[in-house]
């Protein structure tokens, strides 16, 4: 499912070169449920979103499904991040102008069999904010907006999901919910996940913990 | 329900609604300013051609030294008067390359007991030789004009049956003109020589201020020149060969109009263009701030799937609404402000003014909208373009 092979990924902070992703290499097979752990500046973040080809690495392959996404155009790389991937933030991510029903409808606006309505008021009801669907961000509590941000993730059906800190601000219940659904989803649809997490709690309930130090990554 | 970019960009709009109402006030400013000018400028223009082509005469003969005095009445309809001998008329008869010659004679309505409708223009014609007010007759009352009978400009409000009375003689009102904007024929009543004769004789003894005017004087001598000769040319040899005369071309009668009006169209497109780069530069930086603000939301959005032309179009999109809804706007103000200008204008320049055909408002109507949309899309386009061209990733942590 992906394939990462010598990934690297530097920044330049004023003279400094930071390594934020040094030679990692690593898979995730289908239907996988993996967790990413490590500090603050570790590295997980970039890695996900080279995952995501959200960012170009400097060097290395990062494959969905035997495609080299850097080899792919602009275009053909945001098709396939529409249909088969869905992203989960640490932070706010809903835009404020939109309902929650439109902002769980947003990725379809640019996908081919378009999912309606139906579809998102279903999403909604599994995460727990079916009479929400009217309401806008701000009227969310900051929970129910990273659960809107769940649904949102999911209605294109995605194959993969990038989470990074998905249950950051989250209670210990909601936490949970989250968790149940991301399970739910990870059994009954084989959805892959990959979830970068400070949370080692988290980590622990997923079948497999990366570590990542100083932009190098290890197995658990 | 399905998401479209229409209604991002909508929402997107309305979040911002006092930045938005006051780009496309600023928008809509620029837009009323161009759309009133052209169809003002139009109208004069309009009316200056109609006007002459009805005058109907290639070049106008009157006494030298009162050039300004035939411009100002035949452009402003100002009731100056002039006389010269009417032997002239023969003069300018003979002169090579003239067709047709006939005179006119115009008094001027006085503000006393003599006069019923006063400060109009009393314009005499020879029946006979005429070749300019014959043709509005047969449209008006399809006859030659009795003596006592006139017909009127459109811009005196009297209706056909009624008498008006000028130094003792009754005229009788026996139809009206279509409007061409031109005072001189607007503003003015149309007679016989006759009629006119018969005034003058008796302004002196029923007008406290009698027409001092001799029997045998005229105030113009129309022209139709034969089509070989230029107006120009002609021009040159009645001037040389009959004394004491000026001629007067079309050209020479609507040039300081036209003089006037370049002035205008001058003031009023570099307003116009002035405000319009204003705007444009306005709204290319507040597209500028509103992406830079926007730039996590960008990132989302191609996170999600958008591509490089679907976040272009997001932000032109919005740039054309707002600038439709400008324009809109500005239409609307434009013509306000051309119905509330219509008379000072008007007045304060002393053009002759009429409404220009609906497919000239409908063409400048659309026009304006489009140079209000291509404005604020083309002002859009550099922020839209750097925005899409950002990398998903950098544009979210940038929005951080």
């Amino acid at each position: 499912m992906i394939e990462i092979n010598g990934l690297n990924k530097n920044y330049q902070a004023g003279s400094q070169i930071l390594k934020a992703v040094d030679d990692v290499t690593l898979g995730v097979e289908a239907g996988a449920f993996v967790s990413i752990v490590g500090h603050s500046g570790s590295g997980k973040t970039t890695l996900l979103s080279l995952m995501g080809g959200l960012t170009s690495p400097d060097s290395g392959v990062v494959s969905i499904d035997g495609q080299d996404l850097w080899r792919l155009g602009h275009d053909q790389r945001a098709e396939l991040r529409n249909r088969a991937m869905g992203f989960i933030y640490q932070f706010a991510s809903l835009l404020p102008t939109l309902t929650v029903l439109e902002n769980v409808l947003l990725p379809t606006m640019y996908a081919k069999g378009k999912k309606g309505s139906a579809d998102a008021a279903k999403l909604l009801d599994e995460v727990g904010l079916a009479d929400k669907a009217k309401s806008f961000p701000a009227e969310l509590s900051g929970g129910q907006q990273r659960r809107v941000a769940i649904a949102r993730a999911f209605i294109n059906e995605p194959k993969i999901i990038l989470a990074d800190e998905p249950t950051g601000d989250l209670d210990e219940d909601t936490e949970a919910e989250v968790l149940g659904f991301f399970r739910h989803m990870n059994r009954e649809y084989a959805t892959t996940f990959v979830i970068v997490t400070h949370n080692t709690a988290l980590a622990a309930t997923t079948n497999r913990t990366y570590r990542m130090t100083g932009g190098r990554i290890a197995l658990v | 329900m399905q998401m479209s970019n229409f209604r991002l960009a909508l929402r997107n709009l309305s979040r911002r609604g006092f930045r938005s109402m006051a780009l496309a006030v600023a928008l809509a400013l620029v837009v009323a300013l161009l759309f009133a000018g052209a169809i003002a400028m139009k109208s004069i223009s309009t009316s200056i051609t109609l006007g002459s082509q009805r005058l109907g005469a290639d070049l106008m003969v009157v006494p030298e030294g009162y050039q300004d005095s035939a411009r100002a009445t035949l452009i402003a309809g100002k009731p100056s008067v002039f006389y010269m001998p009417e032997e002239i008329l023969d003069k300018v008869r003979k002169v090579k390359g003239v067709r047709k010659a006939t005179p006119q004679l115009f008094l001027k309505s006085a503000e006393f007991e003599c006069c019923t409708y006063v400060d109009i223009l009393l314009v005499a014609f020879d029946q006979e030789s005429d070749f300019t007010i014959g043709s509005w007759l047969k449209e008006a009352i399809d006859r030659p004009l009795e003596d006592r009978e006139t017909i009127i400009g459109r811009s005196i409000p009297l209706a056909t049956g009624l008498t008006m009375k000028y130094f003792g003689v009754p005229l009788k009102v026996v139809g009206d003109l279509a409007e061409t904007g031109l005072e001189y024929i607007d503003h003015a009543a149309f007679m016989t020589l006759a009629t006119a004769r018969e005034m003058i004789r008796k302004s002196r003894t029923m007008s406290e201020k009698p027409l001092e005017i001799g029997e045998d004087e005229i105030s113009v001598v129309l022209v139709q020149l034969d089509p070989a000769i230029t107006p120009e040319r002609a021009k040159v040899f009645v001037e040389y060969e009959v004394e004491g005369v000026k001629a007067l071309t079309s050209q020479d009668v609507i040039g300081t109009v036209k003089q006037q009006l370049a002035v205008l169209v001058r003031t009023i497109g570099g307003i116009g263009l002035s405000l319009w780069l204003i705007t444009v530069v306005l709204i290319g930086l507040v597209f500028s701030m509103s992406v830079n603000e926007r730039q996590r939301e960008m990132g989302l959005l191609q996170a999600m799937g958008a591509k490089r032309r679907n976040i272009f179009s997001l932000v032109a999109l919005e740039a054309a609404l707002l600038s439709l809804a400008g324009g809109l706007l500005g239409l609307g103000a434009g013509g306000g402000l051309l119905l509330a200008c219509r008379e000072p204008l008007r007045n304060a320049f002393k053009l002759p003014y009429l409404w220009p055909d609906t497919g000239f408002v409908l063409l400048a109507a659309l026009s304006a909208v489009i140079a209000a949309l291509t404005s604020g899309v083309l002002a859009a386009a550099w922020p839209a373009f750097r925005i899409s061209r950002m990398e998903p990733y950098q544009a979210i942590r940038k929005g951080e």
